[in-house]
Order: structure tokens, then sequence, then C-alpha cells
């Protein structure tokens, strides 16, 4: 059962220089993909595709929970946490926007901060955090839309190495309680392969559907297997595959 | 207290200069009068300056910069999302501070009379021009990507505006206010040199055609006085309306 599925699609900012053109891809329910690609080849403008807030210039997104606005979780590449609301607000604000009662969502934060790392900043202000923090804020902000499918756009981008593995590790153990499907941006081939079942690799343009390596390995997957023959044919594979496509332009 | 220090030293080393420079070379009283003079003429006319004058220009001063937010907030914000506004509006509010005060006495005098009235529009006039532009600014200055997060979340563009746009504005809105609230003190003191009968203008515009240098400088000395009132309350407010921004100003001074 798939919970999106994205038919022909063509979309570019500008129309001699397209990001996708007829690219079709399907998403299934509890579901985690990772995309990857190159800088700046377009996979911030996917995820916006996919949210609903550009409509694709031909091709057509079918979600299976209906209208998209409203209905997916995005974590946007910035952490874009509002200054002057504190870390519990900021994260409560996807549910004061549905109407959520306020003592009810500062509930469920209060609930799930410890799991983020952090437990007793509630009430500080994002400008008091360190990068690495305010991104979980962020991710969490995301987590609590509640929705099917969560949009998350290089959610570890600003952590140091340690912290990231760690909360890699995090999110392979939990999010297969949420049922959630997940789409995730990153550069990094060893977080794509570690919490992936497929994934993407995306070149610019990209024309038709994506380059898309099933990963084998059974979950949860344990970080020491970063270094197993598989795991580095895999990882060489996409390397290969992404350099070469930009030579030939 | 390290500042206040420096400050009120500062004004004393000032106003000791100037009572020596003026003794010294003898400068007679009516083209600059020095400290003591005007600190003489201030005592021995403060009850009408304190009682009658300064309550009359507070009040000017206090309608113009209430109307003058008012009126500068709406404008702004028509100006920003309507797409006439944008176009009409803003070009309409730049003309305004380029009309000629004192062509515009006679007109006012005849809308208002000598009424508190004709004060007032001097007044806002002056004033909310820093609102307008200091509001606009703040408004558009709200990330696109900030507004592309909360329609994810499914907020309507009413929710956007409130809990996005207008917090993001509110440190804008008070660079404006301050700035106004200074100038209010000066669109009131025009005000009444144009017509009135009462108020520190009509007063330091009667001591100006008598020569009464010290008298002039006194009523000038209470203006400012109302001037740097009116920024520090302003301040004060902003201070506790938006305490976030000081602390993020003080943490990323650090940094
Ligand atoms: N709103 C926009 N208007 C015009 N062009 C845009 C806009 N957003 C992105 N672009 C352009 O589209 C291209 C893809 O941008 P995008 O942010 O999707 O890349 P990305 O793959 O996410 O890059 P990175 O890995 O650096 O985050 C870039 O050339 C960018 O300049
Ligand atoms: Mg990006």
């Amino acid at each position: 059962m798939s919970i999106l599925k994205a038919i022909d699609i063509t979309f570019g900012f500008e129309h001699d220089r397209l990001i996708l053109r007829k690219c079709s891809f399907e998403i299934g329910e509890n579901e985690f993909i990772s995309l990857v690609g190159l800088s700046g080849c377009g996979k911030s403008t996917v995820l916006k595709l996919i949210a609903g807030l550009y409509p694709p210039q031909e091709g057509r997104l079918e979600y299976a929970h209906g209208a998209q606005l409203g209905k997916i979780g995005f974590m946007p590449q910035q952490d874009l946490l509002m200054p002057w609301r504190t870390v519990l607000e900021n994260a409560a604000l996807p549910m004061e926007i549905q109407g959520v009662n306020k003592r009810e969502a500062q509930r469920r934060v209060l609930e799930l901060l410890p799991i983020f790392g952090l437990q007793g900043y509630e009430n500080a202000y994002p400008f008091e955090l360190s990068g690495g923090m305010r991104q979980r804020v962020s991710f969490l902000r995301c987590v609590l839309t509640g929705h099917q499918m969560l949009l998350l756009d290089e959610p570890f981008g600003s952590l140091d190495a340690l912290t990231r593995r760690e909360m890699q590790l995090w999110l392979t153990e939990t999010w297969q309680k949420w049922k959630q499907s997940v789409l995730l941006v990153t550069h990094d081939l060893d977080e794509a392969l570690l919490l992936s079942d497929r994934i993407f690799v995306m070149t610019s343009p990209q024309e038709g559907p994506y380059y898309e390596i099933k990963v084998p390995f059974p979950k949860p997957r344990q970080p020491s297997q970063v270094y197993t023959k598989e795991w580095l044919d895999l990882k060489e594979k996409m390397t290969t595959f992404l350099y070469k496509k930009r030579e030939i332009k | 207290m390290k500042k206040n220090q420096a400050i009120l030293i500062t004004v004393v080393l000032l106003l000791l200069g100037w009572e020596l420079l003026i003794r010294g070379l003898h400068v007679p009283m009516y083209i600059l009068p020095p400290p003591s003079m005007i600190f003489l003429s201030l005592m021995k006319e403060w009850k009408l300056l304190i009682f009658i004058h300064l309550p009359s220009t507070l009040l000017e001063v206090l309608i113009g910069l209430f109307l003058a937010v008012l009126m500068g907030v709406v404008v702004a914000v028509l100006i920003v999302f309507s797409r006439i506004g944008g176009k009409v509006l803003y070009p309409l509010v730049i003309a305004s501070q380029t009309i000629p005060l004192v062509a515009l006495s006679p007109i006012l005098i005849m809308w208002f009379g000598y009424s508190i009235w004709g004060k007032v529009a001097i007044t806002v006039l002056i004033s909310f021009f820093p609102i307008v532009v200091n509001v606009v600014d703040g408004l558009r200055a709200t990330n696109e990507e900030w507004i592309q997060l909360m329609k994810t979340m499914g907020a309507s563009p009413r929710q956007i505006f409130w809990k996005l746009q207008i917090p993001h504005a509110l440190p804008s809105f008070f660079s404006g206010l301050k700035v106004a609230a200074t100038v209010s003190v000066v669109g009131a003191t025009i005000g009444e040199w144009l017509g009135a009968s009462e108020g520190l203008g009509f007063f330091s515009r009667r001591a100006s055609n008598n020569l009464q240098a010290d008298l002039l400088f006194a009523s000038v000395f209470l203006l400012s006085l109302i001037g740097i009132a009116f920024f520090l309350l302003m301040q004060w407010i902003e201070k506790r309306s938006i305490p976030w921004f000081y602390q993020m100003k003080k943490i990323e001074r650090k940094r």
C-alpha cells in the first residue's frame, strides 16, 4: 500500500533549467526512504513539491491521506525556530495550529523532550541552544505534527559525527513504533544505508525515475556494519553513479 | 551605574564650559545666556511652565503619538498586504513628509482653529512616518522559508499573520516607536509655533520674539526633557514586551 505516488512530475524554477523531468516514484506505508544527491541538485525542492508548497508543472501527486498542506510533517533544512518562542512553545506550534488544546499540546511535548535529549530545556529560547539542539527541537516539532508521512531535510546536518550517529541509531529504533513513512534528505551515504529501506539517488537534472538502491540488510542495523564489504560496495555504487553523471555533463 | 556616572560628569563639564566661555567672552545675554541664567529664569517661571505650558504640550504629544501609532500600523499593514497599498499608499506616505509644515499652518488654523487638534495633526504627520517605515520593513523581512513551514503545518494566512509576521515585526516596530516618540515632541512644538495660546512651543516663540533668550532656553530645556522621557518610556515598554529580543542580542554579541 503506497502513501504517496508521484507520476511523471516535471518541475523547475526556470524552464530552461529543470530539476525534475517526468520523474515517478512511490513511497510505501511505513517505509523509510532516503534521497541523496549532490548539493544543489534539488533535493529540498523535491520535499517542498511533496509537501504541496509548489505545484508540479506536469504530472501529479497522489496522496493516500488526501490534500497535502497540513497533512505531512515537514522538517526544513534550517531549523527555523521562532526566537520569541521557548522550546516548549516552538515544538507545540503545529498542534497549536491544528487547534489542539494548549495543556494537551504541552503535555505531549514534555513527554517527548527526554527522548530527544532536551529534558530540562523546555523553557529555554532557541538562541540559548547549540546548533544540534536546535535541530532536535525542529525535528521534535516535525514529529509532533502527528502525520503519517514525514519529510526530513538533512535532520542531522549540524550535529557532530558522534551525536549524529547516536541520533541515527535512536531513529532506527523509534520510528518503527510510530508507523510513519519517512523521506529523508541527506549527504551522508552511511546515514542513508543505516536507516533506509530504499535509497533514491538524484542527479541534476533528474530525467525519468530515480536510480534506486534497495538496501538488503535487515533492520535494525549496527554502526559496525559500515565497514563490511557489502556495505562499501553499495556505497561505491552510489558514489560512482553520482560522479559519472556529473562528468557527462 | 558606571554609564550614568559618565553621563552626569559629561553634562556637568559641558555646562561648566558653557558658563565659563560666556562669562569669559562677555557674550550678551540675548545671543546666548549662560546656564546659570537659564536655571534662574526656570526657577522664576516654573509655576507657569510646569502647570500651564508643560501639560498642554504633553497632552498634544500623547494624543498625537497614540494616533500616529494607530495610523502607522494600519497603513503599514495595508502597504504590505494589499496590492494597491504598496503601489499607491507608500509613495503617498513618503510624499507627506515633504509637505512644508509652515506652509500648512494657515490651512490647519482654518480647519481646527487654535484648538488642540491642529497641533495634534502636525504631531501625527511627523511621527507616523518612522512607524510606517519600520513596520513595513519588519513585516516584509519575514523569511519565505518560515511562511512555507507554517503552510505545511496547515496554517491559514491569518495564523501566519498573527503567529509569525506580527511577532517578527515587533523589534522593528519598537525601533520606529522610539524615533516617533522623540520627534513627536518636535511636532507638537512646531504646531504651537504656528498657532497656539499655550504650550512650551508657544512660550518659546513668545520668548524668542521678545529676545528673552534665557526663557527661550528654559522652555527648550523642558522640551528636551519630555523628549528624553518619552524615549525612555518607550524603551521600558519595549524591554517588557520583547524580552527575548534583548536576550538574543546579548548572547549574539558574546558569540
Ligand atoms: N525558491 C526558489 N526560487 C528559485 N530557484 C530556487 C528556489 N529554491 C531553490 N532554487 C534553485 O533550485 C536548485 C535546487 O535547490 P535545492 O535547495 O532544492 O537544492 P538541494 O539539493 O537541496 O541543495 P543542498 O544539498 O545544498 O541543500 C538550486 O539551483 C537553487 O538555486
Ligand atoms: Mg537542500
